[in-house]
């Protein structure tokens, strides 16, 4: 499903550059958890961004459902994650002056969904907010706004679910609850799930884990344990 | 995803956009430009096709034809064949009589369907009874009687009702002619005039072969038939013919209307300079509100150029929506500014048009969108990987072609408005310029400031600090505050000065008779006379009359043939002269009179004339007076405020070179409207004097004067308006900065009252910063309008020094506080959750 190969980023800052991510290779298949751990700094987001397609890389090759990142434009690459892509953000990234439904309908539109409202009202339902349809985000709990960042992530169908710290801004419990429903989602369609964390508990409920440090992926199994979650 | 529902996703996000404080300030600021366009427009649309309608009553037509030779009926049959609507007048020197008593007139004979456009103005008693009633009437006498100037009755000594003979007709004289509604021809004839009914004229035996008589047709009609028949006409014209279009009137009212039109243009073009500022800065702060919308879009797979359509969609909605709503309200508006000035339009107003509304809107929208179009495109450039990390601004796309669009536009409204292209380029860099030094001054201003804060106030070294945390809002918030307070003092000051150059114009004692015709010898006794009835007069001017043949020994008919030139060619002038300049005079070019003077017959030659007989200083021009030519040389060019109601001649020569001519004398005085019985009797004791009485027009312009003030006000709170929408722009701009150290403040603990003081002294410190700023560039520029442009001496406006302070420190900390009343209330959560 993603397959990276020398991947590497740096910044220029004046005459030094500064190495982000240094000859990262990484396969992930298709349905797998995981979870990509390491301290703030590590280089977690940025490659996760990569994988994404948000940003590009300095060198090195990012593989898509076998379709080279790297060779692709802009808006090649936006066209991809409109296709097999689905997004969770730490902070939500509602748009704030629209309601929850038309939060989860903005992807199905953007995909040319005919049926975009009935299938924003199933995923809202799903997720237990069936009666909350046209409130605004804020108007929720950000565990509600999660959840509702949850439907518009899957009501695509996306073939892969990037999570950038899913829970990060979110009490223990309802950080509990947003895990578990993320879980059960992608458990029941198969979606490949990457997620960026330094939450060990929920790092641990992925099949695999990659560490990242100072830039450099150190790749542990977790098979065992995720699968029983 | 197809482009028709890119458009409704950006019709739905627009709509939850309307609750947005940005997305709301386009739209005013968008509405304010559409409304002052439209009300203006509307309104000097009316107002000038009004002008146009009423100087076309000046000459009794829309085109006219005069001549000394009979004119042909071929003339009439086919300007009727082309629908026009025709008349014909007769008009004659002759004596009437009546009581022993003779007096030369002037007649006018006229079809019963006299005048075509405009009113003849009758009274029926004498100027300043009490029981006298003047009344405008679209008609003219009945066959046997005769409408004629008081002058004549009071020189024949009869009064109306009475008989009076001209040639072998007897006429009864029914109304006294106050004015004619064909005003052409000079003001200051000696003779009286007096309408005949056209018919009459053969019963009276004066038109005889070799009488001199002239011939005039009128004609009326729309544009088109008027332009086919002039066209036709043209060619079959000589050159005792004279084609007179409605062009060819000017009069003092045309005058005072003209500049308060102009005043208005200029007040809605300075409030739609404001309202473009606003836009400018609200589409900039809706860019930045709206990266993180963008970045998600991108996310979420929208293509650059989706996420482009999409802004640009909601873009035209908002401008759609401001310019309708604008020009709409604007042309009710119009109504209403109109209505100030009803009463001297005339009865018959041209309806309003939808072509100056459409305008307005068109143009409105393109202000928004041509402003907004650079930051809303910078949207596009914006990195999905945003969402991640939202430190991330976009790189800004290359405004410059946008800039130069947003200049042309707002060249183009400044020429629509003003409909001067000189006027339009110097206002709109002056403008670039004025911004440019304005961010310069303040940064100067703030730095030096902050070199000195310790020896300044608590509430100003408070203020000054957190102005020095943010140089580049606090340097273009002073610099937008400056240009606001400037514009607005601009607009008080010229209103002032148009005020004071109406009342100038008509003041109390302004002269409402001239006295024409006095001869050499009576000059001194008609001068004590007025003496003794205290009566303020003007000086006596030598006149004589005499024909501009030559100039540069070229006949003027070979430079100008045919009806080419200029009327003054075509009339005899009156001509005078003078050792020195009236106040109401001032050499454009060249020098005033010296000792040599009179050996070179120098003359001084109104600048407009000299304009338009492209004359250059040492011309020669030769005039025919009395039957003699003399050669003379121009000496100067000399302006002529042809509007104050005193005796004013294109031609001035040097004292001594016409002082052998026959010549007589002019001046004029203010006789107040009660005395004027006292008129008779020196009617009687100055038999040879003309006395000619000019109160109704006078009393016409006061009343326009009075009623455009009203119109001008009302355009001045436009302005302010304007003003405060975008100072409510600019405090915007900088909320989400405020917002995020309130929440931090109040976060380590500080009250909504050390808050509320941290605000108050930066809009203090801002206040006062940009009054100083403000201050100093008015009179800059009052110093420049005054010395290059009005040419009348400078001197500082004191009162203002105070006034824009106080209005800066009222209408800042108004709106600055209602700007920032959630961040006063809201609590530190809140904050934070809105910021984030």
């Amino acid at each position: 499903m993603i397959k990276v190969e020398n991947l590497c980023k740096s910044l220029s800052l004046g005459e030094q550059t500064l190495n982000i991510l240094t000859d990262v290779n990484l396969n992930v298949t298709a349905g797998e958890t995981l979870a990509i751990v390491g301290k703030s700094g590590s280089g977690k987001s940025t490659l996760l961004s990569l994988l994404a397609g948000l940003d590009q890389a300095t060198s090195g090759h990012i593989y898509i459902q076998d379709k080279d990142l790297s060779a692709m434009d802009e808006d090649g690459r936006a066209a991809m994650r409109k296709q097999h892509v689905g997004f969770v953000f730490q902070n939500f990234q509602l748009l704030p002056h629209l309601s929850a439904l038309d939060n989860v309908m903005l992807p199905l539109e953007l995909s040319g969904e005919s049926q975009a409202k009935r299938v924003a009202i199933d995923w809202l339902t799903k997720v237990g907010l069936g009666e909350r349809l046209d409130h605004q985000p804020n108007q929720l709990s950000g565990g509600e706004q999660q959840r509702v960042a949850i439907a518009r992530a899957f009501a695509c169908s996306p073939d892969i679910l990037f999570a950038d710290e899913p829970t990060g801004n979110l009490d223990e419990h309802t950080g509990e609850m947003i895990e578990d429903l993320l879980f059960d989602l992608n458990a029941q369609l198969n979606t490949t799930l990457v997620l960026v964390t330094h939450d060990e508990t929920l790092a641990q409920r992925c099949q695999r884990q990659v560490h990242l440090l100072d830039g450099k992926l150190i790749e542990h199994q977790n098979d065992t344990q995720s699968r029983s979650n | 995803m197809k482009q028709h529902e890119v458009g409704l996703l950006a019709a739905k996000h627009w709509f939850n956009d309307l609750r947005s404080s940005e997305t709301r300030l386009l739209i005013i600021a968008t509405l304010l430009a559409a409304l002052s366009m439209s009300m203006i427009s509307s309104f000097s649309d009316r107002l000038s096709r009004t002008m146009h309608y009423r100087a076309s009553e000046l000459i009794a037509g829309d085109v006219t034809l005069y001549s000394t030779r009979e004119l042909s009926s071929n003339y009439i049959s086919y300007a009727e064949s082309l629908g026009l609507e025709t008349t014909t007048a007769l008009g004659f020197s002759t004596m009437a009589f009546a009581n022993d008593q003779l007096q030369l007139v002037r007649v006018r004979s006229v079809q019963a369907n006299y005048p075509l456009k405009g009113y003849n103005q009758v009274a029926d008693g004498f100027y300043g009874d009490e029981n006298t009633k003047s009344e405008l009437l679209a008609a003219s006498p009945e066959p046997g009687t005769v409408w004629a100037e008081e002058r004549i009755l009071q020189k024949l000594n009869i009064n109306l009702g009475d008989t009076i003979e001209v040639g072998n007709a007897v006429f009864k004289v029914t109304r006294i002619l106050q004015q004619d509604a064909d005003r052409s021809g000079s003001l200051f004839s000696p003779f009286g005039r007096m309408l005949m009914a056209y018919d009459d004229v053969p019963s009276t035996g004066v038109v005889n072969q070799g009488s001199r008589i002239f011939y005039k047709q009128y004609y009326t009609g729309n544009e088109s038939q008027l332009s086919n028949f002039v066209d036709w006409l043209k060619p079959q014209l000589n050159k005792a013919d004279r084609l007179a279009g409605i062009e060819e009137s000017q009069n003092n009212v045309g005058n005072a209307l003209q500049k308060a039109q102009q005043y208005l243009s200029l007040a809605s073009l300075i409030s739609v300079l404001l309202a473009a500022v606003a836009i400018a800065l609200c589409a900039k702060r809706y860019s930045e509100r709206h990266y993180n919308t963008a970045a998600l879009l991108r996310c979420l797979g929208a293509s650059s150029a989706q996420v482009r359509n999409l802004f640009m969609y909601k873009l035209i909605f908002t401008a759609i929506l401001g310019a309708v709503i604008g020009a709409i309200l604007g042309f009710v508006l119009h109504f209403i500014l109109l209505q100030t000035v009803a009463d001297i339009l005339p009865k018959d107003l041209m309806p309003a048009r939808a072509l100056p509304v459409l305008i307005s809107l068109v143009c409105a929208a393109l202000v928004l969108i041509l402003i907004a179009l650079a930051p809303i495109l910078n949207l596009n450039q914006v990195s999905p990987v945003r969402v991640l990390r939202r430190e991330l601004a976009p790189q800004s796309v290359k405004a410059n072609v946008f800039f130069v669009l947003a200049v042309g536009i707002m060249l183009a409204l400044a020429y629509l408005l003003s409909g001067s292209i000189m006027l339009s380029v110097v206002f709109v860099v002056g403008l670039a310029v004025l911004l440019l030094v304005y961010g310069v001054l303040s940064s100067l201003l703030l730095k030096g400031l902050v070199k000195v804060q310790d020896k300044l106030p608590k509430v100003l070294r408070v203020g000054l600090t957190q102005l020095d945390r943010h140089q580049y809002y606090a340097r273009s918030q002073v610099a937008a505050f400056a240009f606001i307070f400037t514009s607005v003092a601009l607009i008080w000051l010229v209103r002032g000065d148009l005020f004071d150059d109406w009342q100038q114009q008509v003041p109390k004692d302004t002269p409402n008779h001239f006295a024409i015709n006095i001869l050499p010898e009576k000059k001194a006794e008609f001068a004590q006379a007025l003496q003794d009835k205290g009566l303020a007069t003007s000086d006596f001017y030598p006149m004589v009359r005499g024909r501009l043949t030559h100039i540069n020994a070229v006949n003027v008919n070979e430079i100008y043939p045919e009806d080419e030139g200029p009327n003054a060619l075509k009339r005899e002038l009156n001509l005078t002269w003078s050792t020195t300049l009236t106040k109401d005079e001032a050499i454009e070019a060249g020098d005033w009179f010296d000792a040599t003077s009179v050996s070179e017959n120098a003359i001084s030659v109104e600048s407009e004339l000299a304009r338009r007989l492209n004359l250059n200083l040492g011309d020669s021009i030769t005039f025919n007076i009395a039957g003699s030519d003399i050669v003379t040389k121009v000496k100067n060019f000399r302006s002529v405020k042809w509007e104050n109601f005193r005796p004013n001649f294109y031609v001035v020569f040097a004292d001594g070179v016409l002082n052998d001519f026959h010549h007589t004398y002019i001046n004029s005085f203010y006789l107040p409207p009660s005395e004027s019985r006292w008129l008779i009797d020196m009617n009687q004791q100055f038999k040879a004097i003309t006395i000619i009485e000019i109160e109704q027009i006078l009393k016409q312009v006061r009343e326009i004067l009075a009623q455009t003030s009203v119109a001008v006000e009302a355009i001045l709170a436009l302005v302010l308006v304007c003003a405060m929408v975008l100072m409510f722009a600019t405090l915007l701009s900088t909320l989400s900065l405020r917002k995020h150290e309130a929440a931090l403040y109040r976060t380590f603990g500080a009250s909504e009252g050390m808050i509320r003081g941290r605000i108050r002294s930066e809009y203090i410190t801002l206040a006062l910063v940009a009054s100083v700023l403000a201050i100093a560039s008015f009179e800059v520029i009052s110093l420049a309008l005054y010395v290059f442009i009005f040419d009348v001496s400078w001197r500082a406006h004191f009162s203002l020094w105070l006034g824009i302070p106080a209005l800066a420190l009222a209408s800042i900390l108004i709106s600055g506080f209602w700007a920032n009343r959630d961040v006063l209330k809201a609590s530190p959560r809140q904050l934070l959750q809105d910021i984030s």
